[in-house]
Parts: C-alpha cells; structure tokens; sequence
C-alpha cells in the first residue's frame, strides 16, 4: 500500500515538472527550453516532498514516544500528499483543455496547503505551541514563496 | 478534537472558560468576541508581514508576481480559523455562530447530523463566484459585460455548486454513506470560505493595480477542496482513495463551470 501510495506521489511530482517545463516553452524570456524548468522543478519538488515527509516522521516518532500525540491519532504523511491528486489532476486540465497557464500557482498552492495539513496532523492533541510541531507549516509557505522566486529569476 | 495548531496559545485559557457550562452566557459571548478578534488580529498580522515582505521584494525587482500572498493567506486563515471552530464548536451557539462555525469548519456540517436549508447556504458560494468573475470580467471586458459577467458568476454559481452536491451525495449514497444530500451542498457551499476569502484579496490587489485574478481564484479553489476532503473522509474513515478522488471530480465540475461561464460571455 505505502508503495503504491509513493507511485503516485512520484507520478505527480513527475507531472507537476513536466507541464512546468512545457509552460515555460511558451514564454519568450529567459529560460525558454523545456528541461532546464523541468529539471529545477522536479529537484526543488523532491527536495520538499523529501524534507517535509522524512521531518513528519521523525518528529511524529518523537511526540508519540512522549505521549504528546496519540497513536490513533497519527496520519501517515502518505495519505496526507495523496490530497495534491485533485491539485495534480486540475493542473493537467486547466492546463490541455482549458488553456489556462498557471502551473506555478499550483505547484505553490500544493506546497502551502500540503504543509498546513502536516503542522496539523502533528500539532493534534499537543498541549503546547511549539516550533519543531509547527515547522512543516512554515516551511511550506516558505518553499512556496522560495519557488515563485526561483521562477521568477529563472523563466 | 483538542486543537489542531498552536493549541494552547493563549487559547487555552479562552477556551477554559468559554466551555465551563457553569458560567453565565454573557461570559460565553465575551470570550467568543475575543477568540474572533484575536484570530483575526493574529491572521492580519501574519498576512501584513508577508505583503510588507512580498511588496518590498516586488519593488525592488525580485519577483514580477503577487502570487505568494494569495496562497499564504488562506493557509494562515485556514489553521487559525480551524483552532478557533475547534475551540468554539463545543459551545452551544445560535444560528449565526453556526453559520460562522461552518464557514471556518465546514466538516463539522458532516458529523452534525441535522437538517440544512441547503438553498440559503448556496448564496455563500454564489457571492465568491460573484467576486471571483467581477475580476475576470474586468480583466477580459469592458462595460456591461463586465455586469453580465458577474451576474452569470452568482447565477451558476448558485446552480452549479447545488448540482455538484447533489451529485457527490448520489454518488456517497450509493457507496453505503450514511449522508443526505443537504449535508454534502452545505458542506461544498461552506468550503467556499476559502475561495471567498482569496477573491477578496484578489479586489485588494487590483484596486492596488495589480490583476491577476485567476491566480487568487486558482488558489481559492484548490482551498475549496480540503475541507470538501476533509468531510468525505470522515465518512470513509477506511477508503484512502475517496476522498482525494470525490475532491478531484468536485475540482473538474467547479472548474469546467468557470470555463461555461468565460464561453458564455466571450
């Protein structure tokens, strides 16, 4: 199942890279090939997926061990990143069918919004406020602001 | 249920008091008035920092986009909103605080298992599709088309969000899903939140003179579908792949209802 679950993500981030990549062939200024985005995208993408991912375990291991989260209260980070299936897929039609070119807002919006159910899903049931739970939701904006700049300076 | 995000954050003692039944309503609604004033307080400092930041970084020719802030916003919104309907949602509150507890936390409409008046909730959504193409028509036209276009933006708006629910509850009715179709249109209704709340910024920033009305509508949208998940899944507590899959086939409907009403007018 968590295999199965890892494809999917796969295919997304692969997805996401690709109609990045084929957008930025349409502009007229700076980087206008396609792999140059593609590759930039799918490195920073698996680099957040990766960091986001491997932090939520490693801190969730701890808030358990300590009793500041429950067992039955733990969401596998996998089923969280399963809801850029709906973000993924709209990309694909907004962007073959009904023409709208906007494969940064998506990209960025699944970065925020991902990171935000992460900091929730850790921060369930804790008593405290606390920086090591809140993290993936700051981090999540800041990928996303980090990668508007990124194109903004590269496409 | 005990909160989601910095829990006890001065919020714990608000909530201390705001659920001792002991205590006389009125103290209820002072400590109610204070959670919405602090969490939105809370909000507008974090959305300021950003803009601030985001504006000096535009105008020193850093970025050439406005996008980062449409989505930052509705996160910030989002988590706040969702400790603070947490928090509240204990309390035995009228119709107008339910209104609110639905509209920050639309999947409480699921597991409060009661009647809604479905037509009147619709005109929430009706109101942000109203907003979202008042910007696509200025963008796109000019003059009374600009009126037309809004106009159409609340009429399908209306029907269309009432269809799609309508649509999602034959199809969890049909998967076993102990849920009535007023509950699913009240639940897409409600999540409009997001998108309402993103389109505002959206006017914000075109009377600041910058447009770019399909990145705050995008955005919104896409914030429309986690509370749409987040309701589906309570329901199937066991079906990883529903929820993702009714938010997706939700996300199409919405989007493609955008694109008939840009054809209709174009």
């Amino acid at each position: 199942m968590p295999k199965m679950k890892l494809i999917i993500i796969s295919a997304m981030i692969v997805l996401f890279s690709i109609f990045n990549g084929l957008q930025t062939r349409r502009t007229s200024f700076g980087f206008k090939g396609f792999f140059g985005t593609f590759i930039v995208t799918l490195l920073f993408f698996a680099f957040v997926f990766l960091f986001q991912t491997l932090y939520y375990i490693v801190v969730s291991k701890k808030l358990v061990s300590r009793g500041d989260l429950k067992p039955t209260e733990y969401q596998s980070p996998l089923d969280i990143w399963l809801i850029s299936i709906p973000f993924c897929v709209l990309m694909v039609i907004s962007y073959l069918f009904l023409n709208w070119n906007v494969v940064q807002v998506f990209i960025c919006t699944t970065f925020a919004l991902i990171g935000m159910l992460l900091g929730n899903a850790l921060g369930r049931g804790g008593k405290k406020w606390s920086l090591m739970t809140s993290l993936p939701f700051f981090s999540g904006v800041i990928a996303s602001t980090l990668f508007t700049l990124l194109m903004g300076w590269l496409v | 249920m005990s909160g989601y995000f910095f829990p006890s954050w001065n919020y714990s003692k608000v909530y201390s008091t705001a659920s001792d039944t002991s205590i006389e309503p009125w103290h209820k609604m002072v400590t109610l008035k204070f959670q919405i004033l602090y969490t939105l307080w809370v909000n507008h400092q974090a959305f300021a920092w950003i803009l601030l930041f985001h504006r000096i970084m535009h105008d020193n020719g850093l970025t050439t986009s406005y996008v980062p802030v449409a989505r930052c916003y509705p996160a910030f919104y989002n988590v706040e909103g969702m400790i603070f309907m947490d928090n509240i949602s204990k309390n035995n509150v009228g119709k107008i605080k339910d209104f609110l507890l639905f509209a920050l936390n639309p999947a409480e409409i699921v597991r409060k298992k009661k009647q809604y008046n479905w037509f009147l909730y619709l005109i929430y959504p009706a109101v942000g599709w109203m907003i979202f193409f008042l910007q696509v028509g200025l963008d796109k036209f000019s003059g009374f088309r600009v009126f037309i276009t809004m106009l159409l933006g609340l009429i399908i708006g209306y029907i269309a969000v009432g269809a799609i629910g309508f649509l999602i509850a034959f199809i969890l009715a049909r998967l076993g899903m102990d849920i009535r179709s007023d509950q699913v249109i009240t639940l897409i209704s409600m999540s409009h939140t997001y998108m309402l709340f993103s389109v505002l910024l959206g006017l914000v920033y075109r009377i600041f003179g910058s447009s770019s009305a399909s990145a705050f509508g995008i955005t919104g949208l896409l914030c429309t579908l986690l509370p749409i998940y987040a309701g589906i899944r309570i329901l199937g507590k066991n079906k990883v792949y529903l929820p993702p899959l009714l938010a997706t086939l939700t996300g199409v409907l919405l989007m493609f209802s955008w694109q008939m009403i840009i054809a209709i007018v174009s």
